[in-house]
């Protein structure tokens, strides 16, 4: 791994209320990973990645970010990071156009400097032909095409996702697995894929990590070496299938530990 | 053809409500003043207790510049008051939403100034701005009435925007302007246009009320004025059509803002949905 993006190290995270979300979490993604984090509904998923986009902030331990210095010397510099969130967080008053744009217009880029860029990543995701439609337009794909984009058009180092396919059905979510992988081969961003779905997360990363029930922390890490490039054939390879059987297994060992614990 | 039927019927539908939307009121109007001019007739009610509709026209016809400047001086006061209980309502939201502290601590206040009776204020609120400024009172009056609605609408919606857009905006980076302008304003639209469309009638009605309270003025004289003396010289026509004037602007002053609000929420919102 030539360098750490980002690292996690003992990070606890309890919220006002006390809820308990994180607890001795580490984990790190190097450049150019593909990381997927994969775990049981509520355990924490998405505040780490919040912890990690800068959204929040740890109660224990410590995040560190390879951007971090950078930021402060230079204050309204891009943060190399891009987000998807579970929906697709799009303007409802805004264009496809002018919702790409956002990012670089909060780093008081003007249109015209912008269009390159906005342009691009519009092609990228296959919504050239949209760019003057309203969101509520869209079908829910486009539309997650559409917050990609925006994520995108950055050029960021670090891409964040957080479970971006869940609401779509298995076709569309497939299609647009292999769409992000294709993404990902020519740019070569790291990339944090959150998931609770075991085939996304051995299909998409290049390295699994499995996640206890809330506080989550981190129990195993799964190395996926599969063929590149990964397609449809993929899918039925024994490699394939042996990696899915070796996740649930943690997934399941972690979930069981975690009923015993309580029942003590 | 068989295929486009469900289409066309659909269209056709459409188009025939949209129709009616606007028939439907005017024959409901027509109707009614038809039976209203049947009864004063059959009945021969005299003009000082029920004028008919043909003598409210005719006295529009013969009174038509009278009337026309005291409305116009009426409409002054409504969209002076109008235009500062926007301006003023929307800073004031702007401000509340900047900061949690000032929003506590001034909006009971603001809600003070929504239950003060009208009527009873107004005297001391001539005393205060003075005899010599008398259309001044006036629209402070209409303004206090349509200030309300505008400053608590625009306060919901700028605190509406969605979360995960402000989680957006803050991983940008974006400043406080930035989120103000390009999240939090478009955010607060439907609601500040629904804020609006209370407040413009609320205006008008103050104009109005403000003028009886204030009493008939020499110069200055709205339509307030204009009821007041009929009243005095029993002349109910001229009441009257000063009334129709009065609802006739509600009418369309309401149905301006619905269409400046369908105009500008069309494309995005649900309220500027059509199917
Ligand atoms: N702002 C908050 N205040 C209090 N509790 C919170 C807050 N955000 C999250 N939680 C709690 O923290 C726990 C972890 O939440 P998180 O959203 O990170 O889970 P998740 O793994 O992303 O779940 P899902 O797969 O359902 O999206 C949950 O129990 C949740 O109820
Ligand atoms: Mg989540």
């Amino acid at each position: 791994m030539s360098g750490t993006l980002v690292e996690l190290v003992n990070v606890g995270k309890r919220f006002a209320n006390g809820t308990l979300a994180l607890d001795g979490f580490t984990g790190t993604i190097g450049a150019s990973e593909f990381v997927a984090l994969l775990g049981p509904s509520g355990c924490g998923k998405s505040t780490v990645l919040r912890l990690i986009a800068g959204l929040t902030s740890p109660s224990h331990g410590s995040v560190h970010r390879a951007w971090d210095g950078e930021r402060k010397a230079k204050r309204r510099a891009a943060p190399p990071v891009g987000c998807v969130f579970q929906e697709p967080t799009l303007m409802p008053w805004a264009s496809v156009w002018n919702n790409v744009y956002l990012p670089r217009r909060l780093q008081g880029m003007c249109r015209r400097d912008a269009a390159g860029e906005v342009d691009e990543a519009l092609a990228r995701v296959g919504l050239s032909g949209f760019a003057n439609a309203f969101p509520r337009e869209l079908s829910g794909g486009m539309k997650m095409r559409a917050s990609i984009a925006r994520a995108l058009v950055t050029r960021p180092q670090l891409l964040l996702l957080d479970e971006p396919f869940a609401a779509l059905d298995e076709i569309t979510r497939s299609r647009l697995n292999d769409d992000v992988l294709a993404l990902w081969r020519e740019h070569r961003w790291s990339a944090l894929f959150i998931t609770h779905s075991v085939f996304e997360a051995v299909y998409l990363s290049t390295r699994v990590l499995v996640m206890s029930p809330r506080p989550g922390r981190v129990v195993d890490e799964i190395a996926v070496d599969l063929a590149e490039p990964r397609m449809a054939a993929t899918r039925t390879s024994s490699r394939y299938v042996e990696l899915c059987g070796r996740v649930s297994q943690a997934l399941e060992r972690a979930a069981a530990d975690a009923a015993e614990v309580s029942h003590v | 053809m068989s295929e486009d039927v469900g289409g066309d019927d659909r269209r056709r539908h459409g188009r025939l409500s949209a129709w009616l939307q606007w028939l439907a009121p005017i024959a409901v109007g027509a109707v009614l003043l038809g039976a209203w001019e049947w009864l004063v007739r059959a009945y021969d009610i005299p003009k000082y207790m029920l004028p008919s509709p043909s003598d409210i026209c005719e006295k529009f016809s013969a009174e038509t510049h009278a009337l026309g400047q005291a409305w116009w001086v009426t409409m002054q006061t409504m969209l002076l008051a109008l235009a500062a209980a926007v301006v003023l309502g929307v800073a004031a939201a702007a401000l509340f939403a900047s900061s949690r502290l000032v929003s506590v601590s001034l909006f009971p206040y603001a809600i003070v100034l929504q239950v003060t009776p009208l009527v009873a204020v107004a005297p001391f609120i001539v005393l205060w701005i003075g005899w010599e400024r008398l259309w001044l009172t006036q629209a402070v009056c209409a303004w206090i009435v349509a200030f309300f609605p505008i400053l608590s609408n625009t306060v919901i919606g700028l605190d509406s925007a969605d979360r995960g857009l402000r989680d957006l905006f803050q991983l940008y980076g974006a400043t406080r302007w930035q989120r103000l302008r390009w999240l939090l304003a478009p955010s607060a639209l439907p609601y500040f246009l629904a804020g609006l469309r209370i407040s413009a009638n609320l205006a008008l009605v103050g104009a109005i009320v403000a003028e009886f309270v204030i009493g008939p003025q020499a110069d200055r004289q709205g339509l307030a004025t204009v009821i007041l003396v009929s009243q005095l010289s029993q002349d109910a026509p001229m009441m009257f059509a000063a009334l129709a004037l009065v609802s006739l602007t509600g009418i369309v002053t309401y149905f301006g803002v619905h269409g400046l609000s369908y105009m500008l929420l069309r494309r995005w919102h649900e309220t500027g949905r059509k199917e």
